[in-house]
């Protein structure tokens, strides 16, 4: 955020504390697996991305690669697939998962009233009769939009520090 | 358990159409199968793709002792253990990158692109007499490659890879060979860890038409571009089971009875074109009717081309990594033509994995339910009950003539001799008859 002397104005504070619990309550939401209002938090052009990266030497050029590169109608079938009990096995009975998101910075602003932020994401997944869970750490890169009917998630891009999935297949929505 | 005639007492029991569950926990086992099936045959390494230019390398398995696939100033392809030859630490330490020579991080011993050794820093205090040329990192000895994928073996007596692969060639090329310039990984491979047996997969891939309509039933009820799910139910009576005496093996699935024929023709038309140019009549009718094909070359590396979208169809390679007796891991890359648009490659990439990733809505629900398994199978009481491939039984000998292509064809494709023929091959291997 631009600021003058580094001093924010109460304008960008209205606004990243409206980005703030925009991210908590997206959060909150997707623990409880409410994916319909989850849905209703994206705009219609959603554009939503996972990665990896390879482990590269230090000074080559990074290499990370999606395990998600979805739009709205793919994000919709992978959703009712997980939220519907008689469609799923990995996610039926359902995984509890739990997600911290920290480190929210409102980085610039674009078009159609859009806002970049980046944040950091900590979700863990347990299966609540196995010992180990999975657990979810990397950066999200996120373009949320402002409209008259609220923020609304237009791209998501997170990149995980990690290689490899320790826990099977990926189900939990970051 | 009865002493059956072919792979031994204990453990595959091909009269009763029985394997015992001990095959897919027990580390004892998975030590035995690292020495006995992957130190002794081919194994897949990497596709001639994924490292195009001079000094480009990715780091592998032959087996469980890791390897540097590299290529040279010559271009060409060297494998190598990825230990150093003083005191044994990974000369790379990276997933891949590109490298004009390999040095040690811990002493400084460096090494070219063929492994061999340049110097160890201290030459100079090395006996005079020492044969440098012997101090090299120890060569995979047998490299060879089919149709861009590269294949090593510890065993130097191996035969050939291509009487490895022998007749199941057919069946395979199709997939990775059909245009002049050949197939392209299109990215890295996504790499998952799951709780159980490598086996699990290579079966699961190898023939198991009995878990799709259950196991799958969320995308394939979804998806509007699967919507003929009835379809697939009636294909089995129109689809085949290949096997291989190798223990390779594949299904077939042509489309189902009363649909047009074009239901499933989804490659492009300017590629189906260069298809001609590469690949024999009966191979290009295959191709044409297939709408699935799902295969394992023996033992850890399996293939499926299935529709992802509405105008693409997906080539990906998958290889069960064992870890332990319980633990595999997973890699999977998306191929497609050479020739192919960057659009067209995109496309397929991203459904690729949407449906077969990391994260794929098909992926998601088999590995769930092959942990599941494993977690259930690994304890005393249960392993008195071995596993159940009954279905086989009624057609082991008895292949069916109406299909072309080599090999052994069995008809339908929903009953379990591929992967019975499968376990006939590893326990052979396993459990030589005395």
């Amino acid at each position: 955020m631009e600021t003058v002397n580094g001093i924010m104005t109460d304008e960008d504070i209205r606004l990243l504390k409206t980005i703030e619990q925009f991210l908590y309550r997206e959060a909150r939401i997707l623990d409880n697996r409410d994916y319909e209002a989850w849905f209703g938090m994206l705009a219609d052009d959603v554009r939503y991305v996972v990665r990896a990266q390879e482990m590269r030497d230090a000074g080559a050029k990074g290499v990370s690669f999606a395990l998600i590169d979805e739009q709205r109608s793919d994000l919709g079938l992978r959703i009712d697939q997980i939220r519907n009990p008689r469609l799923s096995r990995a996610e039926n009975p359902p995984s509890l998962s739990r997600r911290m998101i920290s480190n929210i910075e409102v980085v610039g602003k674009g078009p159609d009233h859009s806002v970049n932020v980046v944040s950091c994401i900590m979700a863990h997944r347990a299966r609540g009769n196995v010992p180990q869970g999975g657990l979810y750490v990397g950066q999200r890169e996120d373009i949320i939009r402002m409209t008259s009917d609220g923020p609304r998630l237009a791209r998501r891009d997170v990149v995980l520090d990690q290689a490899i999935l320790f826990d099977g297949a990926l189900t939990t929505i970051l | 358990m009865t002493v059956s005639s072919v792979g031994g007492p204990r453990w595959v029991d091909i009269a009763r159409g029985e394997v015992s569950r001990e095959v897919f926990v027990d580390d004892q086992i998975y030590r035995s199968e690292i020495e006995k099936i992957f130190n002794r045959t081919w194994g897949f390494l990497a596709h001639e793709t994924e490292i195009p230019a001079p000094g480009d390398y990715v780091v592998r398995k032959l087996g469980i002792a890791e390897i540097v696939v590299a290529r040279d100033r010559q271009g060409n392809i060297q494998a190598f253990l990825n230990s150093c030859r003083h005191r044994g630490a990974q000369v790379c330490r990276a997933d891949s990158g590109n490298a004009r020579n390999f040095v040690c991080p811990y002493h400084g011993w460096t090494y070219d692109q063929t492994g061999a050794l340049l110097t160890t820093t201290f030459d100079k205090h090395l006996p005079k007499d020492i044969d440098m040329s012997a101090l090299g990192l120890p060569k995979v000895p047998r490299l060879e490659t089919h149709k861009g994928l590269i294949f090593g073996s510890w065993n130097t007596e191996v035969a050939p890879l291509s009487n490895y692969i022998g007749e199941f060639a057919w069946y395979l090329d199709p997939f990775l060979s059909r245009t002049p310039g050949g197939m392209e990984v299109l990215a890295p491979p996504h790499r998952w860890r799951v709780k159980c047996n490598w086996k699990v997969g290579a079966l699961n891939f190898v023939g198991d038409a009995q878990h799709i309509l259950t196991t799958h039933v969320g995308p394939l009820t979804l998806d509007p571009v699967r919507a003929a799910r009835a379809g697939f139910a009636t294909a089995a009576e129109n689809s085949f089971q290949v096997v291989d005496d190798a223990g390779h093996g594949c299904t077939l699935t042509y489309l189902a009875p009363g649909l047009p024929e074009n239901s499933y023709q989804t490659h492009p038309k300017d590629l189906e074109a260069l298809y001609r140019d590469s690949l024999q009549p009966g191979q290009l009718e295959m191709l044409s009717k297939l709408r699935v094909i799902v295969g394992t070359i023996f033992p850890n590396l399996s293939f499926i081309e299935t529709q992802v979208g509405p105008e693409e169809k997906a080539v990906i390679m998958r290889q069960w990594q064992p870890l332990s007796g319980t633990d595999m891991e997973i890699r999977s890359w998306i191929l497609a033509e050479r020739e192919a648009t960057p659009e067209y490659k995109s496309n397929v990439l991203r459904k690729g994995f949407h449906n077969f990733g990391a994260a794929g809505v098909f992926e998601q629900d088999d590995v769930e339910l092959w942990a599941s398994a494993t977690l259930a199978s690994d304890n005393s009481i249960a392993k008195q009950f071995p596993y159940s491939f009954h279905t086989a039984l009624p057609y082991l000998d008895k292949p069916d003539e109406s299909h072309q292509g080599p090999c052994k064809v069995f008809r339908p494709a929903d009953t379990e001799v591929a992967q019975l023929e499968f376990m006939r091959r590893w326990g052979q291997l396993m459990e030589p008859v005395a």
